[in-house]
This record gives structure tokens, C-alpha cells and sequence, in this order.
């Protein structure tokens, strides 16, 4: 490959070689910068540049060299790399794909002639969303600061949080294609070597193309395979990130995206929000509570009930029973596809208002809600108490955003379980379910820690949380979890 | 072979037996056609006490978990726990018997649950002990919201038709409290421990599962009073029955699924323990050992089926197979150096 090929001395083959390499694309650029009686060219990507802040603290100062100020080329480089007071943070490379790295990153990069070595200084220009609140975690007490797409802005988001000299940050170049940064971050008192060396390996390994989001990668961490559970997670907010790396766990940051993934990541934690941090203890137990009840209510009430009334009405209360009864009299389908009807539509619903902008994605989930279910129950197609057991099953999901995939498919499984084999199928699936949960080992530490193997901790910042007061000074942490490989998990698979 | 790592704690492996062992509530008050009475099984329990205290004595040092027999008491083992599948198959028609009220044919729900058998056995120990765990839990809620809610129906007076005491019904009552599944599936499973298991560890659950199936029994007779005895419906559903409060009327129902969980929980542990034994008596245990394990089970359900066309239960002899096994995997683990 010629990108790997070092830098020639002669700048007319270095700035054809570059310009070959890119095919002439457009927005590489070079210009003649001439250091004294040294020729030179400056090379930078269009828009990539702070080409203000190039111009000021680079290129200028190279081309107010005295001739003669210099014998020749290498000792111009070494200068400008060894003396600060010219340009800061610059460096040489060797290579063409050094240097087209480093130009694609907002390099100002300068080539000299009789030099197989480039100047390069990393001045970004590019403009990127401004630091703002999270769109996916919103929290009611909290910072309003979410990470964004820029790495090095959510390096200085988590670092401004936890000023410690523990706090590492591991960076790694994944993407054939894309040379995406990616940043391991952990507190290095808390985690085991063994750990972050298995997630740079993995990282390391990963044989990607491109890298746009850190889902892309997310997978490759995964130790949940073939379940629909997943032993990693992701968040948006510095603030929760910076909590879980006090409990042991390990942050993976990916350039071009506000995501960052965290593992391991325990079933436990897909019902805690940070305000379950700020508000009163007991307040953040009750919460928590409800979400496991939402968790159980989104994948089981419309099988339950469809299982509930074809086979058992019996256990239905009379008045249920006849009201259930009156509406599925003038209803075509028999209950299993009204539910799975209706649980499509919702469904689709749901998907169109999330596409779309949002002030047309409101309008379409009020057209979803009022005029087809209201339209449908008035046609007859569909019965009121069935409309009522969906919108209840997709309000109790909306609780627990981060298990919206699992809960989809569960619930479409639930509903033919129910359907076709009764209250014992909901059984055997329950049980096939817990299975599939209590059976993912996450980095060495078994997805449902806390819950089985039980540990204590399910009380103090688990099922229940306690108070600061007796928390601050017991902080929970992964390794001291039951089940927990104490050399620091290691590969899962 | 990540999945046989023996990584499972002592608890967990407990759990997974307490959890098995709270299917004995599912049982009528009757063992080999000979019925027993509440007070026959608290003496039972009594005397299995006493005996476990004697039997940890004089085995206190020692402590379980070798490698898997081989051979042909390897294929003893299998047959002892197909047997026991076959009672654990059986136990769960009797409960599909008490909710498909519809007609609604058994078979593809026992071939659902033979599905259950192959996924957990492919997740591995730790996954079914985890689980196992979960249902252990459930299974206490259950038992005490049983208790809480039939508490208020309790009349010592209704303990008097069970009060009486025969040597035939005493050793019923005795042979019912004996877990001899569980007790095979300690030694069995006990490798998969990540600690050595000590002896005690065997002789406190036989205590406290006797005390526990006595006390409820008891307590049962004490709700029910003659109702109990004649009846051949399983004495915890009859109480589960009767246990409801004027707000949850038909707890009874969200019982049963907990008892179903638990039965699976039984039938995973046999499965997890087939396994463990195959492994020893396959060529290939990786590949072979699991699809093994689950057509002996299919081969144990399909046994039930046949007993239950014959109206014989294959309790008795999976009980004594397990006990015999159990023994002998005991004593020849004393003689191996």
C-alpha cells in the first residue's frame, strides 16, 4: 500500500504522492510555504483546519525564517518541533499515511524539501454541536451537559468530573476505512489489568470498515451472544458515565458519537436512572420498584391476557370476564391476532413518530392513539379492553428505555405463547426467559449479579438504593459482587 | 466446554436443591397407595433429624465431590435419574391435569418443556443454578403468602383426624420425606462447586427440608383438617387453594406457575445431573452429552405417560434407585483414595 511508504526528501514526489493517494481530491490542499531560502509546502484538509490559528501560530512563523537561519531542512523540523515558543504540540511523521492521518484530524501539516520527515500540528476548525443536554436520558435533577460527537470534548467532560490521577484514558484507531478513535477509560484503582488488556484486545481486533457510532463496535464487546439481553451498555451523560467507573466499570468512547459504551453492565442497571441518585432514597426505591413491575407488565400482560381469557377465564373476576366477553363478541379475530394486530400497528406508530421531525412525529402518535384506535374499536375491528392492555403494555416500556429491543421481541413471543399454549406456555417461556437472563456472564461477572448470585448490594444500590448518607462512605463496587471472578473477569467467551 | 467450568457456589448448588425439594409439597399426603397423617410425618421428621445429626457426626471430616462415576455405575446413576424425570414428568402432568380445564392437549407443553431442558442444559450450570436460585426465592414467597393468607383459616380442633399414628402410615411418611433425587444430585453435581462440598452441607438439608415439609404439613392438616387426608389432589394446592385474601381472589393461579417453575427447576437439575454422568459414559461429551441428557428425559416423560396409562407412579422407584446410587457413589468414594 503506498500510504505505508515513508515520506520522500524530495517535496515534488512528496506532494505528488499525496495528491496521488487521494486521487486530487478537493480538499486536500497544498500551497507553497517557503522557510527562508528552505522550500516548503503547507498541506491541510479544507474546513478540517483552524486555518486562522494555522496561519497565526504555523505557517507565518515558518515563513518569517531567516534565510540562512537554518543549514538545512532536518534541522528546520527538529527546531520546530524542539523549540515551544514557535508552534506547540508539533510533530513529525514518517509516513504518507501519518501525515494524511494527521491531515484529515485538522492538521496543518508542512513538508520541506531535503526532508523525509512533515511537520504536523493538530488545529481542529471543524464546527460540531455544542455541548447539550441528553436526548436520550433525560433526568429531572442533573447536569444538562450530554457528551457529544467530538472525543476529546467528551474526554474533557469526564475528566472535568473526576479530577484524579487514576482516571486513564486508553486510545486505540479502529475502522479500516474510517480510522475511528476510540478511548478506554477507567479509574485504574478500580479495575483489574486483566480486564482493560481483554477490552483492548477486543478492541484491537476489531475488523471493521467503518466505525460511525459506537453500536458499530458494541457487539464486538458483547458477552451476551445469541440472547436478547446484552452484557454491555451504553450512555449519554458524563455524570452517569463517571458513576459507573467509580463502581469498576469500564468506558469506551468513540469519536464521532455523544454514545458511550460501558461494561460490564449488570440487568440491574437497566432500571436505574441518575436521578435515582438525587432524589430521596426511599422516593428512588419506589421508582425503582415500578420499573420492575413495567419490566414484567410490558413483556406479560397482553400474552397473559390473551392466554388468561381463552384458557382460564375462570380466573378473571365476573364483571372483567363479561365486560371482556361483550367486547370480543362483535370482534372478527380471535384474541391472539387482535393483540398481535394491535401491537403491530403500535408498533409502527411508534416507529414513524420516532423518524420523523418531531413536531410531525407528535401528530402521527395522536393520529395513532385517537383516530385509529378509537376508529378501530368503533368499527368493531379490535375491543376496547385489548386497546387498553397495549397502551398500558407500551407505557409501562416507555419506563425502561435502555431494555426496548428485548421487550419488543418478548412480547411478541408472549403473545403467541399465550395464545397457543395457555397459562402453562407462559410459564415454560418465563422460565425459558430467566434462563436466557441468569445464563450471560459479563466480563467474569454474572449478568444478574446482585439478584442471584445474591449479594447484599441489591438492597443498598439495586432493587432498593439507600441514602448518601450510609452509601458515600460503602460505595458498591463490581468486585466485591458474589459470582464476580475476583482476577477481574477476563474473556467471556 | 467454558459451560462446565465448575464455577457454581455451595449456595447456588443448594438453592438449586431446596428449590427441586419444594416440589415434595406437590405430593398428596400418601406414599406407595399407603396414606400418612400430619403427626406421622412430624415424627418422620423427628427421626430423619436425629439420624442426619448422627450421620454428620460420624461424617464430620468427610466431604463430597470427586470426579463422575464411570462404567456401569455410571449407567446405574442414569437410570436412577431417568426415574426420578419420570416422577418429576409425572408431577408436572398432575399440575397441567389441574389447569387445562379446556381440554387442551399435554403433549406439545411437555415438548415445550423438553425444549426448556435442551436450552438450559446448553446455557450451562451456572445459568440453570442462577435460575434455580430465582425460583427458590419464588418458591418462599409462595409458601408465605400460602401461610400469610390461610393463617386466619388455622383451627388446632381440625388437627385431630390427623393425629393418629400407624407403623405403615410412619413409614410413608418417612420414605416421603427422604429426597433421595436430591441427595444423588448433590453428589452428582457437587464438582461443579467451585469449593469442596462438606458432608454437613447434606446432612442440614435433609434436616431442614424434613422440618420444613413437616411444619407445612402440619399447618396444612391445620387449614384442611380431614380434607387433607382424603383427598389425592396435592396438599399444597388444595391449601394454595383456600389461601386467598378479599382482594386477590385467585392467587391460586399465580401459584401454580410459580409450582411450575419449580418442577422445571427439578427437571433442569435431574437434566443438568444426567448430564454430568453422561459426560463420563459418551465419547464425545461436548457434543453428545446434552442432546444425551434431554432423550433420556424425553425417554423419562414418555415413561410417566406410560405409568399414567398403567396408574402406577414411578416415584417409589426412582426413590429407591436415587437412594441406592446415592449410596454406592458414598461408599465408594470413602474406599477411592
Amino acid at each position: 500500500m503506498e500510504g505505508l511508504k515513508k515520506l520522500s526528501r524530495d517535496l515534488e514526489t512528496n506532494i505528488a504522492a499525496v495528491k496521488k493517494i487521494c486521487s486530487g481530491s478537493a480538499d486536500i490542499v497544498t500551497v507553497g510555504v517557503n522557510a527562508g531560502n528552505i522550500r516548503g509546502a503547507g498541506l491541510w484538509c479544507d474546513g478540517m483546519l483552524n486555518m486562522t490559528l494555522a496561519f497565526e501560530t504555523f505557517y507565518r512563523r515558518i515563513m518569517a525564517v531567516r534565510p540562512g537561519a537554518y543549514p538545512d531542512a532536518d534541522a528546520l523540523m527538529r527546531n520546530l518541533v524542539e523549540d515551544d515558543q514557535l508552534v506547540i504540540d508539533c510533530r513529525l511523521v514518517d509516513t504518507y499515511e501519518e501525515l494524511l492521518y494527521a491531515v484529515m484530524t485538522g492538521a496543518a501539516a508542512f513538508i520541506a524539501d531535503g526532508c523525509a520527515q512533515a511537520a504536523t500540528v493538530v488545529l481542529p476548525g471543524f464546527s460540531s454541536r455544542a455541548v447539550s443536554e441528553s436526548y436520550t436520558e433525560e433526568n429531572v435533577r442533573a447536569s444538562r451537559e450530554g457528551f457529544v460527537e467530538p472525543i476529546k470534548v467528551n474526554m474533557t467532560l469526564i475528566r472535568r468530573r473526576l479530577k484524579s490521577p487514576e482516571l486513564v484514558f486508553e486510545t486505540a484507531f479502529v475502522g479500516s476505512v474510517s480510522h475511528t478513535m476510540t478511548a478506554v477509560v477507567y479509574l485504574r484503582d478500580r479495575v483489574s489489568r486483566k480486564l482493560v488488556d481483554s477490552v483492548l484486545r477486543r478492541l484491537r481486533a476489531i475488523d471493521i470498515e467503518m466505525v460511525l457510532e459506537s453500536g458499530f463496535i458494541e457487539p464486538f464487546f458483547d458477552t451476551g451472544r445469541h440472547s436478547l439481553f446484552s452484557g454491555t451498555g451504553h450512555t449519554e451523560r458524563p455524570d452517569t458515565l463517571c458513576g459507573k467507573l467509580r463502581e469498576g466499570r469500564i468506558g469506551i468512547l468513540v469519536d464521532g458519537t455523544p454514545f458511550a459504551i460501558v461494561l460490564p453492565y449488570l440487568f440491574t442497571e437497566n432500571f436505574q436512572s441518575f436521578d435515582d441518585y438525587t432524589n430521596r432514597p426511599y422516593y428512588a426505591s419506589l421508582i425503582r420498584i415500578l420499573k420492575y413491575l413495567s419490566f414484567y407488565i410490558s413483556i406479560f400482560l397482553p400474552g397473559l391476557y390473551v392466554a388468561v381469557s381463552d384458557y382460564n377465564p375462570e380466573l378473571l373476576p365476573a364483571p372483567l370476564l363479561f365486560s371482556i366477553a361483550q367486547a370480543q363478541q362483535n370482534t372478527p379475530l380471535p384474541l391472539m391476532f387482535e393483540a398481535l394486530f394491535i401491537t403491530v400497528v403500535y408498533e409502527i406508530v411508534r416507529e414513524a413518530g420516532l423518524r420523523l421531525p418531531r413536531p410531525v412525529g407528535h401528530a402521527v402518535g395522536l393520529v395513532g392513539a385517537l383516530v385509529v384506535g378509537d376508529a378501530a374499536v368503533s368499527a368493531g375491528l379490535i375491543g376496547a379492553p385489548m386497546v387498553m392492555v397495549v397502551a398500558l403494555t407500551a407505557i409501562s416500556s416507555f419506563t425502561i428505555p435502555a431494555l426496548h429491543e428485548p421487550i419488543t421481541i418478548l412480547r411478541y413471543i408472549f403473545i403467541l405463547v399465550g395464545g397457543l399454549l395457555g397459562p402453562v406456555g407462559l410459564s415454560i417461556g418465563l422460565c425459558v426467559l430467566l434462563l436466557d437472563i441468569c445464563s450471560i456472564d459479563t466480563y467474569g461477572i454474572p449478568y444478574t449479579a446482585q439478584v442471584a448470585p445474591f449479594s447484599p448490594t441489591l438492597f443498598t444500590d439495586g432493587f432498593l438504593r439507600r441514602g448518601w448518607r450510609s452509601q458515600a462512605g460503602d460505595p458498591m463496587r463490581l468486585s466485591d459482587l458474589e459470582g464476580a471472578h475476583k482476577e477481574g473477569g477476563g474473556d467471556a467467551e | 466446554m467454558r459451560n462446565d467450568a465448575p464455577k457454581i457456589s455451595r449456595r447456588q448448588l443448594l438453592a438449586m436443591l431446596y428449590a427441586s425439594r419444594c416440589t415434595a409439597l406437590l405430593y398428596p399426603f400418601r406414599f406407595l397407595g399407603q396414606a400418612y397423617t400430619a403427626r406421622e410425618l412430624a415424627l418422620a421428621a423427628l427421626l430423619l433429624c436425629a439420624l442426619s445429626v448422627l450421620a454428620e457426626a460420624a461424617g464430620r471430616t468427610a466431604a463430597v465431590g470427586d470426579a463422575p462415576p464411570r462404567g456401569i455405575p455410571a449407567a446405574a446413576v442414569c437410570a436412577a435419574l431417568l426415574f426420578a424425570q419420570a416422577d418429576a414428568f409425572a408431577q408436572f402432568r398432575g399440575q397441567l391435569a389441574g389447569v387445562l380445564e379446556n381440554a387442551q392437549p399435554e403433549a406439545p407443553l411437555v415438548i415445550l418443556s423438553l425444549a426448556a431442558l435442551w436450552y438450559a442444559l446448553k446455557k450451562g450450570i451456572e445459568g440453570c443454578a442462577r435460575f434455580s436460585s430465582l425460583c427458590a426465592v419464588f418458591g418462599l414467597v409462595c409458601a408465605g403468602s400460602i401461610l400469610l393468607f390461610s393463617a386466619s383459616k388455622f383451627d388446632a380442633v381440625k388437627l385431630a383426624p390427623a393425629a393418629g399414628v400407624t407403623l405403615p402410615g410412619f413409614a410413608a411418611a418417612f420414605a416421603r420425606l427422604l429426597p433421595c433425587p436430591e441427595l444423588l444430585l448433590f453428589l452428582v453435581l457437587s464438582p461443579y462447586a467451585n469449593e469442596r462440598l462438606p458432608f454437613h452441607s447434606a446432612a442440614r438439608f435433609l434436616r431442614v427440608q424434613a422440618a420444613a415439609l413437616a411444619a407445612f404439613s402440619v399447618f396444612c392438616a391445620g387449614v384442611l383438617g380431614r380434607l387433607s387426608l382424603l383427598a389425592d389432589t396435592p396438599a399444597a394446592d388444595l391449601l394454595s387453594s383456600v389461601a386467598e385474601s378479599t382482594v386477590f381472589r385467585r392467587m391460586d393461579a399465580a401459584r401454580t406457575c410459580v409450582f411450575i417453575l419449580l418442577l422445571l427447576v427439578r427437571m433442569i437439575a435431574i437434566s443438568a445431573g444426567m448430564r454430568r454422568v453422561l459426560g463420563a459414559l459418551l465419547p464425545r461429551p461436548d457434543r453428545a452429552a446434552v442432546p444425551a441428557a434431554v432423550a433420556l428425559s424425553a425417554a423419562a416423560a414418555a415413561l410417566a405417560f406410560f405409568a399414567a396409562s398403567q396408574r402406577a407412579a414411578p416415584e417409589a422407584l426412582g426413590s429407591a434407585l436415587c437412594a441406592a446410587a446415592a449410596l454406592y457413589l458414598l461408599i465408594a468414594r470413602r474406599r477411592s483414595p
